[in-house]
């Protein structure tokens, strides 16, 4: 009997070290009354979907105006990082200077953010015929181992012709989260084209194998209510819904998930996610403007 | 309680021979049962012309299951008689016996040569005499077999005769030869020992990285049979196992221009279903 | 006895009869072999990378109750568990999956009450690619390359452009045929309707892993559960987030976050928007398939030549990545190349997030080489129209890109034709397999 404590310790001793099991850190275990409730409402026994989303009651809009901004940067900007530019040199890096990454391009004496870009977003219904479905071939080129804009907007409904003004190949490899996938080899002075098929919510990466330091964004929008700031950090967008809230999104290169200004038009806000919901005055214009000073740390 | 350990070293042989003799004749316990051995734990059927490496495999067998019943009995016969708890003799100090020790070194050492001379001929017809063609030239190899982790890739020369130009075929662990034609097989290994194995050829040979051999069979039965990897050669080796299919000459033509138009397609065409 | 009680552990060691040591090991032994290794019903594990990433993006942690949980219990709801596979009621699946093969295929190894094999994923895949489909089973590490993460839905060899699912007979035929050069081998001897049954459950893990990142990703992803979290989940920034809110606001957010939740777990939600887009889009890979144009009447020497001339041209680049040489040693092939399989948790500009990945099991990045071409090694299959199929289409998740729409089809030809009869037989290249210098002819 004496001995049943020292069995247990035994025992206890030899299950933990035998186990199997490496910690997990985070277990997640579906609940089975979970799974068979999601599976049911699965089946399509309306009773079970019950949760008819209610319509939310939604002001409408009542004029389009322009949306117009700038972005400014409060502080030194943070230095670039340098590139590597390591083959076909003779047509990428012809004065062999030390060449930075377009990330952070700030003009000296506007203070003015380029490539800043800003999305807003409005049910369908709201957007401004002139501010969609456009169908133009649009330019996208590279020159000297890099594309020309390094950040570039289109509409979904837009074709993009991919360009290459140099010598050699390029290709320009890239992953929409939405639309298809592509890598295509473009020779020297030739062009290929895209065609994109649905909006997306983000800038996705462009790049190229054959000269890995290149890169760049493409923003495909299934509407024209998007701007991509200027070399002063300014922006415009016209036809935008006004009278009714409007969500607008900043997205910088740097900061994939949004934006986080100091203060806009004087003001410190905090924006989750670079979000944020605003109504355009239809009657007083210079009310639509937005002065949004980022802050250098940022970055 | 003493004679329980004679009865329990008699077993064993009687327990050897069942097992063989089972074996050959295809006797399991259980047949049918869920637990059922498998049949078929004797040599798989012969499909080759020669007899010479089964008859030596029993020749041996047989020498050697001899001297296992002899020693088997020998050994339980001591025990019992001179079981500790029974046997009222008394100890008898010996210091050998000289002619039972010339006797049991000769009659081994006869045996032994005895095998070594009556194998010369299955040695020399696996290893030495490579066949030949009509005008006495050594016959080239049908196809490489290059074992990979964990496959066989089988190339065959193509219409030029020479392996590594582009009329090469190209097929994966479904090796075809013709029926009636001596079979002359290139073995190589690409990365480590692997061993072609073709059980109902009696064909066995490690294949090394870097070394080049060649083996040969002449089948004479029309069938499919398996290519095993008998040497350990990493975690997937149970998996290396291939096909080796004996058609008659037409049926391998066939069969073979028929591969080779497939490897060779440039035409594309959904292909049926196949249900 | 009562002098036993009061001993030290010592003393009940000395008390001990041997034969209770005996027993003790024994019952000991028994327990560590039962304790041990007792697995579990196998499981679908959640794509911890893929949270990770979306974590690190958003630098926010996922709830494990409101969206780590829920993304699991949407899974199992639609695609069942690894013992029993369920697919979810999207309209046209059932040309997609069959059900009844992907059961073939699914469950633990063994045969069923006709002896019709069972289990032949776990007992012919699983090592390799994962019970989950994620290329990270226990040989994975072993391996180089390594074996395909299903996930993505990606497939290298494939007779669909970049972008596009493959089809049904592009998966197929490399179970048959496997991929030369790499460890995925032939699976050639297996019945028609066991290479059949793995097609289908590849392509299951494929859709489901589909479903699960474009949940992790697009649904759940884009949440902020800072208001739904307790407080000691929540980060600085978070907290900060939660306490500006007053009490209204935040009643109101973590409502609004339920209700995202509760519309993410409805069947409108998992039907039309997650499941039934990826699915059609593997309904009309069959659709999609490259055409492959005649193959031009020429003199094969005429054309390789051209292929040679072509191959070397600015025009196609080749060169460029397969080298001067075609050894696979281009200027491009120093540069990082990463496949997307590896770039999804791996930056090579950026290597500091690696060490979290690593810790979950990402394996550790190899870097992708241009092929090495003179070695006749092709891994997408030797047909000629394979050939055409990736210098046309390039190959997906790889660097190789498709070729520009200024080579026409006839110039592919000549290229396959270079690549295929010319290159790995020509002078230079090392026709025989590696024979070390000490090769002994035998016979």
């Amino acid at each position: 009997m004496k001995r049943i404590p020292l069995l247990i310790i035994v025992l206890i001793t030899a299950w933990v070290s035998g186990g199997c099991d490496t910690e997990i850190a985070r277990q997640v275990v579906p609940r089975p009354g979970r799974v068979l409730a999601i599976r049911e409402a699965l089946r399509g026994d309306e009773e079970a979907a019950t949760t008819e989303p209610t319509e939310p009651v939604m002001q409408k809009p009542t004029e389009f105006v322009t949306l117009r901004g700038q972005f400014q940067i409060q502080g030194t900007p943070p230095a670039n990082p340098v590139l590597s530019v390591t083959k076909d040199t003779a047509v990428c890096n012809p004065n062999n200077v030390t060449i930075y990454a377009p990330q952070v391009v700030v003009d000296p004496q506007s203070k003015g953010i380029k490539n800043m870009v800003v999305m807003v977003e409005v049910p369908d219904d709201w957007v401004h015929p002139d501010a969609k479905g456009a169908t133009d071939e649009v330019k996208f080129d590279q020159k000297a181992c890099e594309f020309v804009d390094h950040v570039f907007g289109m509409q979904a409904t837009e074709t993009l012709e991919i360009l290459n003004s140099d010598p050699i190949a390029h290709n320009t490899k890239m992953e929409p989260r939405r639309n298809t996938a592509s890598n295509v080899n473009v020779p020297g002075g030739t062009s290929t084209t895209y065609k994109p098929t649905a909006g997306e919510k983000d800038p996705f990466e462009v790049t190229c194998s054959i000269h890995p330091w290149m890169k760049a964004y493409i923003l495909i929008r299934s509407n024209g209510y998007y701007a991509i700031s200027g070399d002063d950090g300014s922006f415009e967008i016209a036809n935008v819904p006004a009278g009714a809230p409007i969500q607008v999104r900043v997205w910088h290169e740097t900061q994939p998930s949004g934006v986080s200004p100091t203060t806009v038009n004087g003001q410190p806000v905090s924006w989750r996610k670079g979000e944020f919901t605003m109504t355009l005055d239809p009657t007083d214009e210079s009310k639509n403007e937005l002065a949004v000073v980022v802050d250098a740390s940022t970055f | 309680m003493g004679r329980v350990w004679s009865i329990l070293f008699l077993t064993v042989p009687i327990f050897g021979v069942w097992t063989f003799v089972s074996a050959m004749n295809d006797w399991w316990p259980m047949s049918g049962g869920s637990f059922a051995f498998s049949s078929g734990h004797w040599f798989p059927s012969l499909d080759v012309s020669d007899h010479v490496k089964d008859h030596l495999f029993y020749v041996i067998l047989y020498l050697t299951g001899v001297v296992f019943i002899g020693t088997g009995a020998v050994l339980f016969w001591i025990l019992w008689r001179y079981d500790g708890a029974t046997n009222a003799d008394p100890v008898v100090f010996s210091h050998g016996s000289h002619a039972l020790e010339v006797i049991w070194s000769i009659l081994p050492a006869v045996v032994l040569l005895f095998i070594a001379i009556y194998q010369m001929d299955a040695w020399a017809g696996a290893r030495m005499r490579r066949p030949t063609m009509a005008d006495g030239a050594i016959k080239p190899p049908l196809c490489r077999v290059t074992g990979r982790q964990f496959e066989w890739r089988i190339q065959y020369p193509g219409e030029d005769g020479r392996l590594d130009t582009p009329d090469d075929l190209h097929v994966l662990n479904d090796l075809h030869v013709p029926v009636d034609e001596e079979i002359v097989i290139e073995i190589e290994s690409m990365d480590v020992l692997h061993s072609f194995f073709l059980p109902n050829m009696r064909v066995k040979q490690d294949v090394v990285p870097g070394m080049r051999q060649y083996v040969w069979f002449h089948p004479v039965k029309e069938g499919v049979s398996d290519i095993v990897c008998a040497e350990l050669c990493g975690w997937g080796h149970y998996k290396m196992r291939g096909r080796i299919t004996v058609d008659n000459a037409a049926e391998f033509d066939r069969w073979y221009s028929a591969a080779y138009a497939e490897q060779e397609t440039s035409q594309f065409s959904l292909p049926e279903e196949e249900e | 006895m009562m002098r036993q009680e009061i001993t030290s552990m010592n003393a009940v060691y000395s008390n001990m009869r041997r034969g209770d040591w005996a027993r003790w090991t024994l019952l000991a032994i028994g327990v560590i072999a039962t304790a041990g290794c007792f697995s579990p019903a196998a499981q679908f594990e959640l794509n911890m990378i893929a949270v990770h990433k979306r974590e690190l993006e958003s630098e926010a942690t996922f709830s494990t109750q409101y969206q780590l949980q829920p993304i699991a219990e949407i899974l199992e709801a639609s695609f069942g568990t690894p013992d029993n596979p369920v697919l979810p009621p999207v309209p046209g699946i059932e040309d997609v999956l069959d059900l009844e093969k992907i059961k073939m295929a699914a469950g633990p190894y063994g045969s069923d009450e006709n002896g019709k094999q069972r289990g032949l994923y776990r007992q012919h895949c699983v090592h390799c690619h994962g019970i989950t489909g994620d290329g990270a089973g226990p040989t994975a590490a072993f391996l180089n390359p390594y074996p395909r993460d299903y996930r993505p839905g990606k497939f290298k060899f494939k007779s669909t452009a970049s972008g596009q699912e493959p089809t049904h007979q592009d998966l197929n035929r490399i179970i048959r045929d496997g991929a030369a050069g790499t460890a995925m081998p032939s699976f050639k001897l297996l019945d028609s309707d066991e290479i059949e049954a793995l097609t289908h459950y590849v392509k299951y893990l494929s859709i489901r892993g589909q479903t699960e990142l474009y949940l992790i990703e697009a649904e759940f992803g884009e949440l902020l559960p800072a208001v739904v979290k307790p407080a000691s989940e929540r980060n600085a920034e978070e907290q900060e987030y939660v306490e500006s809110l007053t009490e209204e606001e935040l009643e109101e957010e973590k409502a609004e976050f339920l209700e995202e939740v509760a519309f993410f777990e409805s069947r409108e939600n998992i039907v039309e928007e997650v499941v039934g887009p990826i699915v059609e889009k593997w309904m009309n890979a069959g659709d999609e398939v490259t055409e492959i144009a005649e193959k031009p009447e020429m003199e094969m020497k005429e054309s390789i030549a051209k292929g040679r001339e072509l191959f070397f041209s600015a025009k196609t680049g080749c060169a460029g990545c397969h080298g001067e040489s075609a050894l696979g040693d281009g200027q491009t092939a120093e540069a990082d190349f990463y496949d997307d399989w590896t770039r999804f948790y791996y930056d090579p500009n950026d290597p500091s997030t690696l060490e979290g990945y690593l810790a979950l099991g990402a394996l550790e990045p190899r870097k992708l080489r241009p092929r090495n071409l003179r070695q006749g090694v092709f891994r997408g299959g030797r047909r000629p129209i394979d050939i055409f199929w990736r210098i046309r289409n390039g190959i997906e998740g790889a660097k190789m890109p498709a070729a520009p729409p200024i080579v026409t089809d006839e110039e592919i030809w000549h290229l396959v034709d270079f690549v295929r009869y010319g290159l790995p037989y020509d002078a230079l290249s090392e026709n025989e397999p590696h024979q070390p210098e000490n090769v002994r002819v035998r016979n």
